[in-house]
């Protein structure tokens, strides 16, 4: 089988599909997967296993020829036609499309494939989903609901790997590991900083990365401390280096190399950043720094035990959790999040046996914010992997498995006002199924006439949403009296 | 008066009416600067179609760093032939068109091959100094940034026909913009397929 998979966003984008990638060829052993990108990403070729060929679109250049008037009118348009032509000529049996922005929705619609999944637009431009999960990520393209799944989840659902252990393995190659190898770091303990984002705006000021750099050297004195840059950020990166610690090493890597460090270090703590993303495939452990607008509740660091530090961040809270971490020390990072929380948000990142990320608060600990949260995720797993119509025990299984979960993250807290909890839930989405159904007979009573095709079509847009959450409350309401069964028999 | 100088470096340079049609230093240093500075689509198109033959250096350049076919255009015949007597380029890359004006330019086989695929347009600046006005009409019409030129290429490539649009915007004198090509008759007349590569590149300017 001929996969192609279209990720047409930055470096980071893609390295979160490497599950999807891995995935699918351990699922399909016989499949061929090729990945279509922009030119700068293929920089990972080496590093991504299982892809047989890497195609780029040049988007400087195609951005070029369409806004200089000395370029013809029709450069890009033929360039891109020529590259896609090419592509066509492969004859994908699925193509897959992990981006969701209209660019490359275009794009996966002029390519041709006979089974698709992703946003594509037809050639009326209507845009198509061929799954659920794409739908999900699209009406929760913006910033303002309450819970959402990480985009990872999302891309290993909607392609059938979402019940199964995400593998984010990625090779070390040998270019990286000599590269590691010039930094002479010797055997010991190593502290990677990622100081540089890709906007001034989520970086973390310098000052405090210096003091941070000083307060773990005074505490940890044969520990390497290492500030990685890319060879676009070697003057900012040397300018780090001369102001504050000359003991930290500066290492000017490729990205090759940058995984390759990140296997060989016990930390890393970084911004928003592709490497962030890197570090899901190697060995160090992560703190992320997330500043600005940076969303890590779809694109947080995905590796088990990481954590996510959001608010005031101070140099010497970093430097208490870093020790905690390399201690694996969770008491004292429950301590240290307890002490801080009225400025700053600490969570760490949990990969659950449901089949999803999650970040467990460890600032304010909050049984029923949990439980209201892991139900409503596993609600929609039903809901969008179109359980429906399966037995009632699918709910069991998936009761059993939400309430081993909340057993575990709850540790150490009362159980009790769970259960109660639950109870309140329920009636609470008894009547919100109430409502949808309500609205929805008074939905089809007011069916507009079929002259009127404007009417019509706004009319079954609204009449599938309402359908579609209906659906969704009644697999929440199941679930929920599901777990509360579990839970009454284990109390 | 045509005549071929040797340039300090000892390469062979045409002076013709007394100007130097290359550095008189080092020309093929020169060439490399000049591509230097326009690399763009260098290795993604068909043809490179160079308006200007002049002492060559630069289509050699060309002819080295890109695998694309090479199409010169020069209004001056003694200076192709010249240029010919001091430059030897692969048949199979270099074709060599001799034009005395835009008409002419449309006319020719070779051209309207180019223009039916993917191509750029880079113009040889001391040959733009020799004939300005016709290597202008030349530019004008290989970009296609009016409604006839526009219309030419397109028909070129087997388009749809489609009624000459003045610019959506009411400014007629401006260069058409792929915004243009978006919202007009030319793009909803043709095939979808089309339509849909002109939307994703619509994208890319927003």
């Amino acid at each position: 089988m001929k996969i192609l998979i279209i990720n047409l966003l930055r470096l980071g984008d893609t390295i979160m599909t490497v599950p999807v990638i891995n995935g699918l060829h351990e699922r399909r052993s016989d499949s061929q997967i090729d990945l279509l990108t922009f030119k700068p990403v293929a920089s990972l070729h080496a590093m991504i296993p299982h892809v047989r060929r890497w195609w780029t679109l040049d988007r400087e250049e195609l951005q070029d020829g369409l806004g200089r008037a000395d370029m013809p009118i029709l450069s890009s348009y033929s360039v891109l036609q020529e590259q896609l032509d090419v592509i066509n000529a492969e004859k994908y049996d699925l193509i897959i499309n992990l981006t969701q922005t209209k660019f490359s929705a275009y794009i996966a619609g002029y390519l041709k494939s006979a089974d698709r999944l992703g946003l594509t637009y037809d050639l009326k431009g209507l845009p198509h989903f061929y799954s659920p999960w794409f739908r999900y990520l699209d009406d929760r393209a913006d910033g303002e609901v309450d819970d959402v799944f990480h985009h990872t989840d999302i891309f290993a659902h909607a392609c059938g790997l979402g019940n199964s252990q995400l593998d984010w393995s990625m090779k070390v190659t040998e270019k990286g590991e000599a590269e590691v190898k010039s930094l002479d770091l010797g055997a010991g303990e190593v502290i990677v900083l990622q100081l540089f984002t890709s906007d001034e705006k989520k970086n973390w000021p310098l000052e405090k990365w210096i003091e941070f750099a000083k307060t773990i050297r005074a505490e940890r004195p044969f520990t390497r401390i290492v500030a990685l840059g890319s060879p676009a950020e070697r003057s900012k990166l040397i300018e780090f280096v001369q102001a504050g610690d000359s003991d930290v090493v500066p290492a000017i890597l490729s990205l090759e190399g940058a995984l390759a460090l990140l296997n060989r270090a016990q930390v890393l703590v970084t911004g928003d950043t592709s490497i962030k993303h890197l570090a899901n495939a190697g060995r160090a452990k992560v703190i992320e720094l997330c500043i600005g607008w940076s969303d890590s509740r779809r694109t947080g660091i995905y590796k088990e035990d990481s954590l996510i530090l959001q608010g005031v961040i101070q140099a010497a809270t970093v430097k208490s959790l870093v020790c905690a971490i390399l201690n694996d020390d969770w008491n004292s990072i429950e301590a240290t999040a307890s002490q801080f929380k009225a400025d700053l948000k600490i969570e760490r990142s949990r990969e659950l046996s449901s089949g999803f990320w999650f970040a467990q608060d460890l600032t304010e600990p909050n049984s029923e914010r949990l439980v209201t949260t892991l139900v409503e995720r596993c609600a929609w797993k039903i809901t969008l992997n179109r359980e429906r119509q399966k037995k009632f025990s699918e709910f069991g299984s998936e009761g059993i498995a939400l309430r081993r979960e909340l057993r575990t993250l709850i540790s150490g807290q009362s159980e009790v006002p769970v259960l109660a909890h639950l109870d309140f839930l329920e009636k609470q989405e008894e009547d919100r199924s109430l409502a949808v159904n309500s609205e929805l007979v008074t939905l089809r009573r007011e069916k507009p006439i079929r002259a009127d095709l404007l009417d019509i079509a706004g009319f079954r847009k609204k009449q599938i949403e309402l359908e579609f959450t209906f659906q969704h409350l009644e697999h929440k309401t199941k679930l929920i009296r599901t777990l509360k069964s579990n839970w009454t028999e284990n109390l | 008066m045509i005549e071929v100088v040797e340039a300090a470096n000892g390469e062979k340079v045409i002076r013709f009416e007394g100007r130097l049609l290359a550095s008189r230093f080092n020309p093929s240093q020169e060439a490399r600067d000049w591509l230097a500075r326009r690399p763009e689509f260098l290795t993604k198109v068909r043809t490179i179609i160079v308006l200007g033959m002049a002492s060559g250096h630069h289509i050699a350049e060309l002819v080295e760093k890109t695998e694309a076919k090479i199409l010169v255009i020069d209004t001056n015949e003694q200076i192709l032939e010249t240029s010919q007597t001091i430059q030897s380029f692969p048949t199979n890359r270099v074709v060599v068109e001799h034009v005395r004006n835009s008409r002419d330019l449309r006319s020719r086989v070779q051209v309207k091959k180019a223009v039916a695929e993917s191509f750029i347009v880079l113009a040889h600046p001391v040959s733009a100094l020799l004939d300005g006005k016709v290597y202008d009409e030349c530019r004008a019409q290989l970009l296609g940034r009016d409604w006839g030129a526009l219309t030419w290429q397109w028909k070129l490539r087997n388009g749809p026909d489609f009624d000459t649009n003045s610019r959506i915007d009411g400014a007629p004198f401006n260069p058409l913009t792929i915004y243009d090509l978006e919202q007009t008759e030319l793009v909803q007349n043709s095939e979808e397929r089309e339509k849909l590569l002109f939307r994703a590149l619509r994208e890319l300017v927003k």
